[in-house]
């Protein structure tokens, strides 16, 4: 998959379409994911997915190697710290947060259908929590923990994605992990496997 | 920062957490053991960590409503870098051939022949400009100081008067050209003022004083039959007159000789030094420039030729 990969990026340098499509394919999800966690706005995440794909293309050429997730990831997070400074400067309300009922606006999630309709529930009620105390954080520990936890970088990967020294990343990752614990467990829907008391 | 487990160092939940990660280096690693193992508030702190972690991990994926792929036939393609750059630096060069070009156009405009002869006074040997200063101090070239002088020639033939004796300084005409930088005040005679040259301040001067000592007698005498002394009283307003006159006739000799001046250098040593510096400096600047023309027309003339060939290639 790597040979394939690499081949496909050489193809991309030299202006193929069809095979940057092809990478396309292969991360769109994992970019919108990271972008929606950041942004916890579905319109804003697909916005943002879309400028880094087409920025990741014009700019192909740059990519001198290395893990092409943590390449084409940092444009992603540069987008969102875009965004949320945008949103800084004139604080806009999206509609669609406010159309909590409407299905067509909320973002979908991948169902398993093996899963039993109430844990299926109990589980996207703890998504929706999980999502809710992550916008609490600071924008730096938010990113850390997602592409850390969520994404599954490894630390000289996200030191890649985010232009951040080693050391910068460790600390800011525990610091949004310890954050990140103390919210949920001031919440109830945590799990109580997960609301175990230390001695 | 919320410390969830029993108080300890923040560098410590760091390490933790890196442990957690399996991202520590080996002397780290051994530290983070020892201190789950002889910590139990560490300990717990790990499984809380490993807990959250696997609960981040299953979240469930959220799925876009829409594909990202870009179309092809408005997708704008990679940018290539080669072309423009070499346009750029081809330009770039260029632009500062012309201005070097331009600079050494300018240098040798400066350096026409319509500045004044450096060149001239440098082929003229000092030594003939001495002997034209000479010349000119013997009495050449005025008519005024001829007549003057051919005047005190005359007058130096008869006894001098004892009043005017001291008025006298009169050296002949060449005698002694070394012992003076200005023409020798001749002492006119006491000559009718027809006699004396009309155009000259000084022989107005002196045309005057006669008429003053009608009574004497003087004034009335001719040059060169004058023999009579005159009398003392009249010698010095005489004398007076004529001093007055001295440095008017200095100023009409002066004037009467702008040929000389205008060819005197101010001193011959100095001639040579500053000719011989001048020359060096320009031609180190004209090296110079010639050089940077040379070397940035070529650096030009590559860059295009790169620029062309990368233009091909991108075709």
């Amino acid at each position: 998959m790597a040979n394939d990969e690499a081949q496909l990026i050489t193809d991309s340098q030299r202006g193929d379409v069809r095979a940057f499509n092809l990478l396309v394919e292969r991360y769109q999800t994992r970019l919108y994911n990271l972008c929606y966690r950041m942004l916890s706005d579905p319109e804003a995440a697909a916005d943002v997915t879309q400028d880094t794909f087409v920025s990741a293309f014009r700019n192909i050429r740059r990519y001198r190697g290395g893990s092409f997730a943590a390449w084409i990831m940092r444009i992603a997070t540069n987008g969102c710290y875009d965004q949320l400074r945008m949103r800084q400067r004139r604080p806009t309300t999206s509609i669609d947060a406010l159309l909590e009922d409407d299905e067509d606006h909320a973002p979908r999630q991948f169902q398993d259908a093996s899963e039993a309709p109430d844990e299926r529930s109990l589980r996207n009620e703890l998504a929706g929590e999980i999502q809710r105390c992550l916008q609490l954080l600071d924008p730096d520990q938010r990113l850390a923990v997602i592409l850390s936890d969520i994404q599954g970088l490894s630390y000289d990967e996200i030191s890649t994605a985010t232009g951040w020294p080693l050391g910068t990343v460790k600390s800011r990752l525990s610091r949004g992990r310890a954050q990140l614990r103390l919210v949920l467990r001031q919440g109830e829907l945590l799990p109580a496997r997960y609301r175990q008391e230390e001695g | 920062m919320e410390r969830l487990s029993h108080n300890h160092a923040e560098d410590t939940s760091e390490l933790l957490s890196a442990y957690v990660d399996s991202a520590l280096d080996v002397p780290e690693q051994r530290r983070a053991e020892a201190q789950v193992r002889d910590c139990p508030g560490c300990a717990q702190e790990v499984r809380d960590l490993r807990m959250f972690k696997t609960l981040l991990q299953d979240l469930p994926a959220m799925q876009p409503r829409r594909s990202f792929t870009l179309d092809p036939a408005t997708a704008i393609g990679p940018r290539r870098l080669l072309f423009p750059t070499l346009r750029l630096a081809t330009l770039v060069a260029s632009l500062l051939f012309f201005v070097v070009l331009g600079m050494d156009a300018l240098s040798l405009g400066v350096r026409s022949p319509s500045a004044p002869s450096a060149s001239q006074t440098r082929d003229a040997p000092a030594g003939s400009e001495r002997d034209a200063f000479k010349l000119d101090q013997s009495g050449g070239g005025a008519p005024e100081s001829a007549e003057l002088a051919a005047a005190s020639a005359a007058a130096s033939t008869a006894p001098a008067p004892d009043g005017a004796a001291a008025a006298d300084p009169a050296a002949p005409a060449g005698a002694d050209p070394a012992a003076s930088t200005l023409p020798a005040p001749a002492m006119p005679p006491l000559a009718p003022p027809a006699a004396q040259p009309e155009s000259s301040p000084a022989a107005q001067t002196m045309a005057e004083a006669p008429t003053t000592l009608p009574e004497t007698g003087v004034a009335n005498s001719a040059p060169s039959a004058s023999g009579e002394p005159a009398p003392p009283a009249a010698a010095q307003s005489q004398t007076d007159a004529l001093s007055a006159a001295a440095p008017s006739e200095q100023a009409a000799s002066d004037s009467a000789a702008p040929v000389f001046r205008a060819d005197q250098p101010s001193s011959p040593d100095t001639i040579g030094v500053q000719q011989n510096a001048a020359p060096a400096d320009d031609g180190a600047a004209r090296g110079a420039l010639r050089i940077a023309e040379i070397g940035l027309g070529l650096i030009a003339l590559a860059l295009g030729a790169a620029a062309l060939w990368a233009w091909r290639q991108q075709r």
